[in-house]
């Protein structure tokens, strides 16, 4: 048997020196250990660069820790699908790796396969149920969440009604430690909700995949996700509610004029508080406003990516593009009816292709399941990824605020350069100083440099570019998940192992996943901060590190879409399929080798994006 | 519509003990409104007509009664006499009038356009309307004496060896042959080649396979050049793949040499690929009009023509049943079998993860 020629593995591994001190960030678990060296130099690790294509900023991890055991729990110790274990992480040089882990030992796979059998049929019949259930839950925690005060600050003495007429006992030390510890149990609890049956709903992808597979051996991943994506997503409602919001505007001639024009959104407003209409738009507008524009300007997983709630101009902009599109006569919104009824038709096609009756059956039958779990796949997003984590950044600024005015942190998002075991520690400093009374002195500075110190090491690992897996591959990757969710295949990692022999100028091909079909040639818009989704103009070919499903305006503006980042089943490729327009995904370089303004072809038939002629 | 002649306008699949196998396909070919190159057949009626005529029947019945099929220098002599026998009689003038008329008729702008006569035959009372490969086509020819001698040609080929001692081992009466010579204008084939509506490797039927090389697509089908392979899917219509082979000759006409001959393709041609993505569609749109209208899947050969704008310039030129695929008894694939079952199933497989699991 041959092996890969290996990458680093995980203690070998060399950061650059600007990155001393980058371990502190972290807790120690996630940090490569000699202790546990025999077991993480078994497993292959690469890089998460779907969820984190950026360094991490300390507390931001809180979301990896809550996914590593909510997800692994459920393929371990819930579901028990049979040969399936966890997905182990670790941080190295503030970038995120991460594991299939190796399978358990046969016995522990045959007493799986029992309870798996007695535990997936009764989720799968009961799925419409388990789904609103789901959503009450998850919304009342939500809710929860968005009920946590944090006090803007510590009062010179406490109020007199905690005193009178009944002694409270508790007093303004103890609010902070205790909304901070009730926002970690909440975020932690909504991971754990996140994957109550997300691993089901991949498996009964991979099902139905198979069954494809066994029917029609050419059959392509895409055709096969065309197939099963949902259109009634949740994630693709904010946009929706902006078309309506725009068809409103554009409905009466004064309001949409403002809404045109080239101001922040701020003062937009102001100048539609100014007349009737304007006022009725924005109280249809703050009806919307939630839980709709709890929606990530990104992917959810990053501090720095704001929201449109908090963001006002990034809606407002979709907005404005809307409203001058529908003055041109063109239509804004995606027709449901259309995409589902395609749906049926690539179903239906395929099925009359059949010819034994039994295999038809068969057939149906695995259809029905995996339509039924996927719903879950897309509609989870919204409410966690966006709208929970919305809710939980809002109230980290909170706190945020009550460090800087406790003089303890300079910048509101200072806090996110301190993990979550970090914070309680900065929280129970404040407390006691102000318990303390007068005249006592606050660690103050070491917070505040720590943060900046933080906050460089972060910039130059930004500008570090990190070996993309650690350890001994295997010779074959096949583990599902690994391919279709993160787009990593046996030739990827070939690639990877070929190392960065690659001079961005003369790359006049590049190779990545068919995720979406057709071919169109565009000017290209590389973008490379969140802001610039903005500046996108219509008709144009969208070069990204990875698509998020919040980009959906954008999606309508543009002809195809090319990700660096990205499996088949990634968002980048479901957003793509439900536009219909051409992707290719995880091309690994398309950011680096394409520049904005080039003239590109998007052969998403192939997975191929051609470079026809350079800008300038 | 002429006694020995008709045109493929006027031809459907179901006069092939008329005007043969090929001709009634190509005849229902046009009739769908697909691109076919124009032409007309010299019916049935037309061969025994030639031989009545010349008196030819008797002497044949003679010749052939003695022929001893094991014997491949008797077969190849006494058919060889055969030949002759029908290719030097006179043809009859009102059969040669009618194929003239129609010849000159075939071409708006051109009275004596290039074309290919190619064979076209059945077996009397019987369902057998093809022997592939057995029959000659000859190609680029110009001129009414031209067209006149290779049709006789045509028909003295029904007495190639290969063609008699086919009718022998199947035990098929030589009176029974039927050969209906077409007279087709010739595409002026920049590309050529094959479709089959279904993968040839597996018979999955959701795909379809396309081989193409430069020049005639006689190129492919005898396979002296390795052809450019593009696989389509037929539901969603993407392309899954697509091979580009070197392809270093082609079979095209030499105008001085006036006859077909096997070139070397330019350097710069070999390796790029000898169709575009929106010709690929236009087949793949084709094939399946063809495939849903005979309601099993096909072979079928197409070109694509030098001179003309797209999409006039592709043209379908034969299209018969798939042969080994579709005769198989489709077997389950599956079974039948649950979600629960399936889901199941999937559950189980392992997976490779890391370095002990490859072990």
């Amino acid at each position: 048997m041959t092996q890969m020629k290996g990458f680093p593995m995980p203690l070998e591994l060399e950061y650059p020196k600007e990155l001393e001190g980058w371990e502190e960030m972290y807790p120690s678990h996630y940090l490569f250990s000699k202790e546990r060296g025999e077991w993480e130099n078994r497993q292959f690790w690469y890089q998460d660069r779907i969820h984190a294509p950026e360094p991490m900023p300390p507390l931001d991890l809180i979301f990896f820790e809550g996914w590593q055991i909510a997800l692994s729990q459920n393929t371990t110790r819930v579901f028990c699908i049979p040969p399936a274990q966890g997905i182990g992480h670790r941080i190295a040089g503030c970038y995120v790796y991460i594991c299939a882990v190796e399978p358990p030992p046969e016995a522990v796979i045959m007493e799986k396969a029992e309870r798996f059998g007695k535990r997936v049929p009764f989720v799968v019949e009961h799925y419409d149920e388990i789904w609103e259930k789901w959503l009450n839950k998850f919304q009342a925690l939500g809710r929860e969440m968005a009920a946590v005060k944090i006090p803007g600050e510590f009062p010179k003495y406490v109020p007199e009604d905690q005193v009178m007429p009944t002694l409270r006992g508790y007093y303004a030390s103890y609010e902070p430690i205790e909304a901070f510890n009730t926002l970690v149990s909440l975020i932690l609890k909504g991971w754990q909700y996140h994957f109550e049956v997300l691993n089901l709903s991949k498996l009964g992808y991979l099902t139905f995949a198979d069954v494809a597979r066994k029917l029609f051996s050419g059959i392509s991943e895409s055709a096969i996700g065309k197939m099963v994506a949902g259109t009634e997503a949740m994630m693709f409602r904010p946009n929706e509610e902006l078309c309506r919001l725009s068809r409103l505007a554009a409905s009466n001639a004064a309001t949409g004029e403002i809404i045109k024009r080239d101001v922040p959104a701020e003062q937009k407003i102001t100048e539609l508080k100014k007349t009737e209409d304007g006022k009725k738009w924005l109280a249809e507008l703050e009806k919307v406003k939630y839980p709709w524009f709890y929606i990530s300007c990104g992917s959810g997983w990053y501090h720095f990516e704001g929201s449109w709630i908090n963001k006002l101009d990034i809606p407002f902009s979709y907005m404005k593009s809307y409203v001058e599109r529908l003055g041109r006569g063109e239509k804004i919104e995606r027709s449901l009816d259309e995409i589902s009824k395609k749906r049926e038709e690539i179903v239906a096609g395929y099925r009359k292709l059949i010819k034994a009756d039994e295999d038809k059956t068969s057939f149906d039958d695995a259809y029905r399941t995996v339509r039924t779990l996927h719903r879950f796949n897309e509609d989870h997003i919204f409410w966690v990824e966006h709208w929970l984590h919305t809710i939980w950044y809002e109230k980290i600024r909170d706190m945020g605020k009550l460090f800087v005015k406790q003089g303890m942190l300079k910048g509101v998002d200072d806090i996110f350069m301190f993990n979550r075991f970090e914070i309680p520690q900065m929280i129970e400093e404040l407390a006691t100083g102000w318990a303390l009374g007068e005249g006592v002195p606050l660690r103050s500075n070491y917070y505040m440099e720590k943060a900046a110190k933080r906050r460089k090491i972060l910039e130059a690992a930004r500008k570090w570019n990190p070996t993309p897996a650690l350890g001994i591959p295997p010779e074959e990757i096949n583990e599902p998940f690994t391919v279709m969710h993160w787009g990593v295949t046996t030739e990827k990692v070939k690639e990877w192992q070929k190392g960065a022999a690659v001079v961005p100028g003369e790359v006049t091909e590049i190779k990545g996943f068919a995720s979406s079909a057709g071919i169109v040639e565009g000017t290209a818009r590389v973008l490379k901060l969140l802001e610039e989704i903005v500046t996108i103009k219509e008709g144009e070919i969208i070069v990204c590190a990875c698509v998020n499903p919040a980009w959906a305006p954008v999606f309508t503006k543009i002809k195809a879409a090319v990700t660096d980042i990205g499996g088949l089943t990634s968002h980048a490729s479901i957003v793509s399929r439900e536009y219909g327009l051409p992707a290719v995904t995880g091309t690994g370089i398309a950011t680096s080798v394409i520049k904005t303004g080039d003239t590109v072809k998007v052969n998403g038939d192939m997975g191929v994006v051609t470079i026809l002629k350079r800008a300038g | 519509m002429g006694t020995f002649v008709r045109k493929f306008e006027e031809i459907n699949k179901d006069m092939s003990q008329e005007c043969g196998g090929k001709a009634s396909h190509l005849g229902e070919l046009t009739s769908l409104k697909l691109n076919v190159p124009r032409g007309f057949c010299v019916v049935a009626e037309a061969f025994s007509y030639h031989l009545k005529r010349n008196n030819l029947e008797e002497q044949i019945t003679e010749i052939a009664k003695d022929i001893h099929y094991d014997d491949f220098q008797d077969l190849e002599q006494k058919t060889g006499k055969i030949r002759s026998l029908i290719e030097s009689a006179k043809i009859p003038p009102e059969i040669e009038e009618e194929i003239i008329k129609n010849y000159h008729n075939l071409s708006k702008d051109e009275p004596e356009p290039f074309v290919a006569v190619r064979s076209s035959v059945a077996v009397r009372g019987s369902s057998i309307s093809s022997f592939p490969g057995m029959m000659d086509t000859f190609h680029y020819l110009r001129g009414s004496e031209i067209v006149i001698a290779n049709v006789r040609r045509c028909w003295a080929s029904v007495w190639s060896a290969r063609a008699a001692s086919a009718r022998q081992n199947k035990g098929v009466e030589h009176s029974k042959a039927i050969i209906a010579p077409v007279v087709q204008t010739m595409v002026n084939s920049r590309s050529a080649g094959v479709i089959f509506t279904l993968n040839p490797l597996n018979g999955d039927p959701s795909r379809i396979v396309i081989e193409g090389s430069w020049g005639l697509g006689e190129s492919v089908v005898s396979g002296a050049v390795t052809p450019d392979k593009v696989v389509v899917d037929k539901v969603v219509l993407e392309i899954n793949e697509r091979i580009i082979s070197p392809k270093n000759i082609e079979y095209v006409y030499d105008p001085e040499k006036r006859k077909v001959v096997h070139a070397e393709v330019a350097p710069d041609l070999q390796n790029k690929p000898c169709l575009d993505d929106r010709e690929i569609k236009e087949l793949v749109r084709l094939a399946m009009c063809i495939e849903e209208h005979y309601g099993c899947p096909q072979d079928i050969e197409w070109a694509i023509d030098r001179d003309f704008p797209f999409p006039e310039n592709i043209f379908i030129l034969q299209s018969r049943a798939e042969s080994v695929w579709s005769q198989k008894k489709k077997e389950p694939v599956l079974g039948k079998k649950s979600g629960y079952e399936l889901l199941m199933e999937k559950a189980l497989t392992r997976t490779k993860t890391g370095l002990r699991s490859t072990g």
